[in-house]
């Protein structure tokens, strides 16, 4: 049987019958409810970014102004004004160009902060947890999820029955009868409804790569959808494999679906949450209330070392009690404060660094007994929903308060003033991204392995399907 | 003939490959996730007696401070792990387990452990609630998938209808073996967690443990008779073990798997919460809004005049600052409470949403009941909060008043030394009884035993309909 004839059966079976269109039907809409879902996320923390910025930059500029007129006039309207401990940088995570493919964990990390005197390390993110946490528990749906957990299913529901209904229904002995062999039509048939599947599929994501959400181009994410979808692909073809391989040597429809099933839960739920726990057991994170104490130590060391400079009430409400004079001392005692609670909690967040870098490499490993892990580590990483790009996002903004401190530092302690052009040489916030290459580099391996696995897996299902057809009834 | 059928039904499972296979399975899963949960929650425990501890030795040991100095500096409020969250940790990793106490703001609950755990934490939490929610129907739909399917397959169930055995008998016999063989590990499994659970060093603040173990208990039992009439009655609706099999694993996916992730994005969706960015200015706004009041100052100050009989502040025997600051605190209350009312209303819509998904995802129902019973649902969440911010007022008032009435001549140079801070209380929580909590969860109870019943019903109307066929 040539592919012609095969394709003509399989659009009056399943492509244009009502378990294809109800299957194209399905993955529509589960398109678009996860492309609304994963734009209405982006866009409300792109506005809310955009409106964060504008308000901050416009007080840095007031502020700027304020220190050019006592530079050009030598006075000062008041002691308050144009402190460097008042210095507000905004610092901004801005979604990836494809954040609306993977929410990941976007929804759970900071993405806004204000690099100033008044930080330190510790606290430099705080007030941003105020997200339903019934929702985070169960987790967004979005593009990725689609991929990684229900085309999979459909993949298996629509194919797992080819041969073994064929074998069931006795028209294997027809097949071979007429064409001399039952594998053309088998592989034809497995082809055609895995591809109509990742058509419509592709076809979906397309159009919500093009539909851009705020301002970003289709140049933007062009690059990033390619890979994205690329490795969407190599997870699809372990899926096909493995249909294709149970479907050669498993012989009844019922044992088939039950050993794909059953494949799917264990590789998409089993393994990920035994590897979770896993490696939370064996490098548990540091505990963040054992570096709560520690900040707060730092702190309250350094308010008893300046209890002399602050005087009491003047750390907290200077413009009731302090006197002009006064005023320099109180940024002092601040900033003195955050540097001895960043002394204190530099060893605490190097912990947490470090035990997040061990239960990484970890889940690397144990990612390989989940084909469903290395597709969602590979989708959501080239995304930008992973849990690095959050946590490069703090490590940066925390180097940039490091920089903002040395900067303004001696001027604070000296009592002073910083010039224009000191203020001018302190350089606004930029996120630096991963470059796709950069992104890609974590994942190659895994998705050479998967697609490794593929590869020998469709060969033992070719050979099996060339064997004699006695093997095959 | 039940005892008959019941009895055939269970030497099938246990000459079953699959079944024996499949139950073990589960019982590793079930022992691994109880025990690792256990662990969890007594390090979590261990952690906040330490942070408790270090909390007390630097507030006391602060040196000598203005009151209201130290009102700013504060105590933290550590949430106590409730027994339970190792069998159900619900929203424990995603909810803040501390809150710092700070006067002028009521903050928001820090320190999610979600945030720690990487990647591999977000896509499922291994917990036995999760198994018995989750794992367990598709244990029950891929043993009893053949149930009546199969039988119609090797043509025994036609003998069974021909020696005249009615539906009703069947679906008590085969209920009552699938019953048995998946209570036999699935109860005391679920008993050993809760038990075990109950003595894993929790942090003991559920009064009523056993109570809501029994609630528990209860509870997954009905669950598990939905998932066994379900899967008979799908069983009995197909004539090959095939379609029986597609048809259960699909309802499994759609309705256990994809069904809450989809509620999920569309409550997020459909009233979605301002951005964190917007919210901290809302509140700073909240606590501002005193000082930026001139006429609620202008009136605070003619009525502490009038109260006092004297014409100047100066002449007031309180010291003023104090008491515009208490007076702030006071301002700022009623902002706080709207500003968290307005977030918990979008909270409760975005679970409303949820509740209407229970309809067709039953496990939306069970998870609600099950994290409320554990004491770990956002509910239990917002009461710990409601406790801290009672205390929060509670020690910023007493700060407060000492300056106020002891500050005198001294002003804002006035300090105050161990012996105030020592008679600042530690801050303690019990969760509340469940009793006083029921109503909100009657709908998922309700829910639930309607599900049991159509379950049933349509386990026995599906029987009645495959023995009509192959009677005729």
């Amino acid at each position: 049987m040539t592919f012609s004839p095969t394709l003509a059966l399989e659009k009056r079976l399943f492509l244009l019958a009502i378990p294809g269109l109800g299957v194209a039907l399905l993955i529509t809409l589960l398109s678009l409810v996860a492309a609304i879902a994963g734009r209405t996320h982006v866009e409300r923390t792109a506005e809310a970014q955009a409106i964060f910025t504008e308000e901050r930059n416009a007080t840095l500029e007031e502020w700027r102004n304020s220190l050019q007129q006592i530079e050009d006039t030598g006075e000062a309207p008041s002691p308050f004004v144009s402190r460097p401990m008042d210095i507000r940088m905004p610092a901004v995570l801005p979604p990836a160009p494809l954040a609306d493919f993977a929410i990941g964990s976007t929804d759970l990390h900071p993405t806004t902060t204000l690099i100033t005197g008044w930080s330190n390390p510790a606290d430099l993110f705080n007030e941003y947890e105020f997200s339903n946490p019934s929702l985070l528990s169960i987790g967004g749906f979005d593009l990725t999820f689609l991929v990684v957990v229900v085309l999979p299913l459909l993949m298996i529901a629509a194919s797992y029955d080819i041969l073994s209904g064929d074998r069931e229904r006795g028209r294997v002995k027809l097949i071979a009868a007429q064409a001399g062999h039952v594998a053309p039509s088998a592989w034809s048939r497995l082809v055609i409804r895995n591809l109509s599947i990742w058509f419509v599929f592709s076809l979906a994501t397309a159009i919500v790569a093009f539909w851009s959400p705020m301002e970003m181009t289709v140049a933007d994410r062009l690059l990033d959808f390619i890979a994205w979808l690329g490795a969407a692909f190599v997870y699809g073809l372990f899926w096909f494999a493995l249909i294709a391989l149970a479907s050669a040597f498993l012989k009844r429809g019922d044992t088939i679906a039950a050993a794909l099933f059953s494949a799917w839960a264990t590789f998409v739920f089993a393994v990920p949450a035994i590897g979770g726990a896993l490696a939370e057991a064996a490098y548990p994170p540091p505990s963040r209330l054992a570096f709560l104490s520690e900040m707060r130590q730092g702190e309250v060391t350094a308010i008893r070392d300046t209890a002399a400079l602050t005087a009491g009430f003047l750390a907290d409400h200077p413009e009731m009690t302090v006197s002009d004079e006064g005023v320099p001392g109180y940024y002092q005692s601040n900033f003195l404060a955050n540097r001895e609670a960043a002394k204190r909690t530099t060893p605490v967040l190097d912990a947490f660094n470090e035990s997040r870098a061990k239960r990484s490499a970890l889940v690397s490993k144990l990612q390989y007994l989940s084909p469903a892990m290395i597709a969602d580590h590979a989708l959501t990483t080239i995304a930008g929903g992973d849990v690095a790009r959050s946590i490069a996002f703090q490590r940066q903004a925390r180097a940039a308060l490091a920089d903002l401190s040395e900067r303004i530092g001696p001027a604070i302690v000296a009592k002073q003033r910083i010039s224009v052009a000191e203020f001018d040489a302190i350089p606004a916030f930029v996120f630096q991204d991963r470059t796709l290459l950069e992104k890609l580099r974590a994942h190659v391996v895994p998705l050479g392995f998967l697609m490794i696995f593929s590869a020998i897996a469709l060969v033992l299902a070719r050979r099996r399907m060339d064997a004699p057809l006695e093997r095959l009834l | 003939m039940i005892g008959a059928i019941t009895s055939k039904e269970i030497r099938g499972f246990l000459r079953s490959g699959v079944f024996i296979s499949l139950a073990i399975a589960m019982i590793a899963l079930l022992a691994g996730a109880a025990a690792l949960s256990a662990q969890r929650i007594a390090t979590f425990e261990r952690e906040r007696h330490a942070a408790e501890a270090v909390d007390r030795e630097v507030w006391d040991t602060q040196g000598a401070r203005n009151p209201h100095s130290a009102a700013h500096f504060s105590r933290y409020a550590f949430k106590p792990v409730p027994e339970l969250v190792a069998f159900d940790p619900g929203v424990t990793d995603y909810a803040g387990l501390a809150l710092w106490m700070e006067a002028h703001v009521q903050n928001p609950a820090v320190f999610r452990r979600a945030e720690d755990l990487g990647d591999a934490g977000r896509f499922v939490d291994l917990s036995p609630a999760w198994i018995l929610q989750y794992i367990a129907p598709l244990f029950v739909f891929l043993i009893l998938f053949g149930a009546i399917a199969g039988e119609r397959e090797q043509g025994t169930f036609r003998q069974m209808v021909a020696s005249g055995v009615s539906s009703t008998t069947l679906l008590a016999g085969k209920l009552s073996g699938a019953g048995l063989a998946v209570g036999v590990i699935v109860f005391p499994a679920l008993l050993f967690v809760l038990f075990a659970a109950s003595f894993s060093g929790g942090a003991g603040v559920l009064t009523d443990v056993g109570l809501r173990s029994a609630g528990l208990f209860a509870v997954y039992v009905l669950y598990s008779l939905t998932l066994g009439g379900v899967a008979l009655g799908v069983s009995a609706l197909f004539k090959d073990k095939r379609t029986a099999l597609l048809a259960l694993v699909g309802l499994w996916a759609v309705s256990f798997i994809l069904a809450p992730r989809v509620a999920s994005g569309l409550a997020a969706t459909a009233y979605p919460e301002p951005d964190a960015a917007q919210l901290t200015r809302d509140l700073r706004s909240a606590s501002d809004a005193f000082y930026a009041d001139r006429a609620y100052r202008d009136r605070i100050e003619r009525e502490i005049l009038a109260e006092y009989g004297v014409d100047t502040i100066e002449e007031l025997p309180i010291d003023y600052g104090a008491y515009t600051l208490q007076k702030s605190e006071e301002h700022a209350q009623p902002l706080f409470e709207a500003f968290y009312a307005r977030l918990d209303d979008i909270h409760k819509k975005q679970e409303q949403l949820l509740n209407r998904f229970s309809v067709i995802a039953p496990v939306m129902a069970l998870e609600k009941l099950s994290a409320g019973l554990s004491g770990s649902d956002r509910l239990h969440q917002k009461d710990f909060v409601n406790a801290v911010e009672g205390h929060r007022r509670v020690i910023v008032k007493q700060l407060n008043d000492d300056l106020m009435y002891n500050a005198g001549e001294a002003g804002y140079g006035y300090t105050a030394d161990e012996t105030l801070w020592r008679e600042i209380p530690d801050f303690e929580y019990a969760s509340p009884r469940f009793a006083s909590v029921a109503s909100n969860y009657t709908l998922s109870a309700l829910l639930l035993a309607i599900y049991a019943i159509i379950s049933l019903f349509f386990a026995a109307v599906a029987l009645k309909r495959a023995q009509r066929r192959v009677a005729s």
